[in-house]
């Protein structure tokens, strides 16, 4: 790291080092006590209860509110032009095209200002060439409101719905549902269960806030392949369901038979595929402790591939745990 | 207790990746846009 003169006395100033995390504080306080990011906080626990609908209507009341953005951002400017070594004490958010700060960040609900950078779109669809690329439904639910439209044109798109039966042999195909020349104000919900849209075209940057809700997403986003339409893939939306089952395949490698309460558990519980998982894992675990669950799941799981493939497993199982033990003396 | 090979137990038709993953680059648009936090700093 090449250290820089003001750096380098900023690292030397423990006083000044204070200043700038006493900064950061402060500009933390300011911004949880904005009236409209308090309200936000104050409704989320009714409108949780209410579902999906109301926590982005919820949303919608910063999306509208230009004045109560632009004060975030006022309370973040101000310490940043005194202070370089300021930073939004903020979340920051980046991706390939795009990058932002999250306003508000519940389990429930997440709000970024973000801007999604022309260049940067171009140069991927450049890179990208006549390469494979998808068109991605999400699963869950988000609200746009684009501040600053970039003159964009987006593509809607839709799909089959992704429902707990999602299945890659029922997925069909996706289509264009239309087009739309993106206007500065311009509010488009996206239930990403079965819609998405694509930034066909932009002149310059574009400037956004996003709401989204993961309350009733779909267990897994599909990508559709752009050339045909077609699915390529499913990943799931559950992050915490993710790191679950790689905890599952850790606790298996490790041998962890006094953990088997928690592989039945997840067996029956949570998305399709997640409850799949935890089953093979189980049976690679402990078959014998992994048989009833299999049993259940082959009789009356809720999803027509898990119960087909636990039937499989069942068949290629028994007569191997039916076998007499090999005697190894 | 019976030890399996894990790979004789079959997997789903349709297969389904951890969180985030993805098979091929996005086209532009609400994932990219971003719904899945790729990186998140601060």
């Amino acid at each position: 790291m090449l250290i820089n003169h003001a750096l380098g006395h900023w690292l030397a100033d423990p006083s000044a080092q204070a200043r700038t995390r006493a900064a950061m504080e402060e500009c933390a306080r300011a911004l949880a006590g904005m009236p409209a990011l308090a309200a936000l906080a104050d409704g989320l626990a009714s409108a949780e209860q209410a579902g999906a609908e109301a926590v982005l209507a919820l949303a919608r009341s910063l999306l509208d509110d230009e004045a109560a953005v632009r004060a975030c951002l006022e309370l973040i400017l101000a310490p940043a032009a005194r202070d370089p070594y300021f930073r939004a004490p903020l979340r920051a958010v980046t991706g390939d095209v795009h990058c932002g700060l999250l306003l508000f960040r519940k389990p429930a609900l997440t709000v970024q200002l973000a801007v999604m950078s022309a260049e940067r779109l171009a140069e991927k669809r450049f890179r990208r060439g006549d390469g494979a690329a998808s068109i991605v439904f999400t699963g869950q639910r988000s609200l746009f409101r684009f501040l600053d439209s970039g003159g964009a044109t987006l593509s809607l798109w839709e799909a089959p719905e992704i429902g707990e039966q999602f299945s890659a042999e029922a997925s069909g195909r996706c289509r264009l549902a239309g087009r739309h020349c993106l206007a500065d104000g311009d509010v488009i919900e996206i239930d990403g269960r079965h819609r998405t849209f694509i930034v066909e075209h932009a002149p310059r940057d574009l400037v956004y806030l996003q709401a989204t809700t993961p309350l009733g997403s779909a267990p897994v986003s599909a990508e559709y392949d752009s050339a045909t339409c077609r699915l390529v893939g499913a990943s799931s939306t559950d992050d915490a369901g993710s790191r679950i089952q790689l905890m599952l395949t850790l606790l298996r490698a490790a041998g962890r038979r006094d953990a088997a309460p928690l592989f039945a558990g997840f067996a029956a519980s949570g998305p399709f595929h997640a409850r799949w998982q935890a089953m093979r894992e189980f049976l690679a675990l402990d078959a014998e402790a992994a048989l009833p669950a299999l049993r259940a799941m082959a009789a009356g799981d809720p999803h027509s591939e898990v119960r087909s493939a636990a039937g499989d497993a069942l068949a290629a199982l028994s007569d191997l745990l039916e076998e007499p033990e090999p005697c190894h003396a | 207790m019976r030890k399996i090979d894990m790979t004789k137990v079959p997997e789903l038709k349709t297969r389904v990746g951890i969180f985030g993953s993805a098979r091929q680059q996005e086209v532009g648009g609400v994932y990219c846009g971003g719904v899945v936090v790729l990186v998140v700093s601060g």
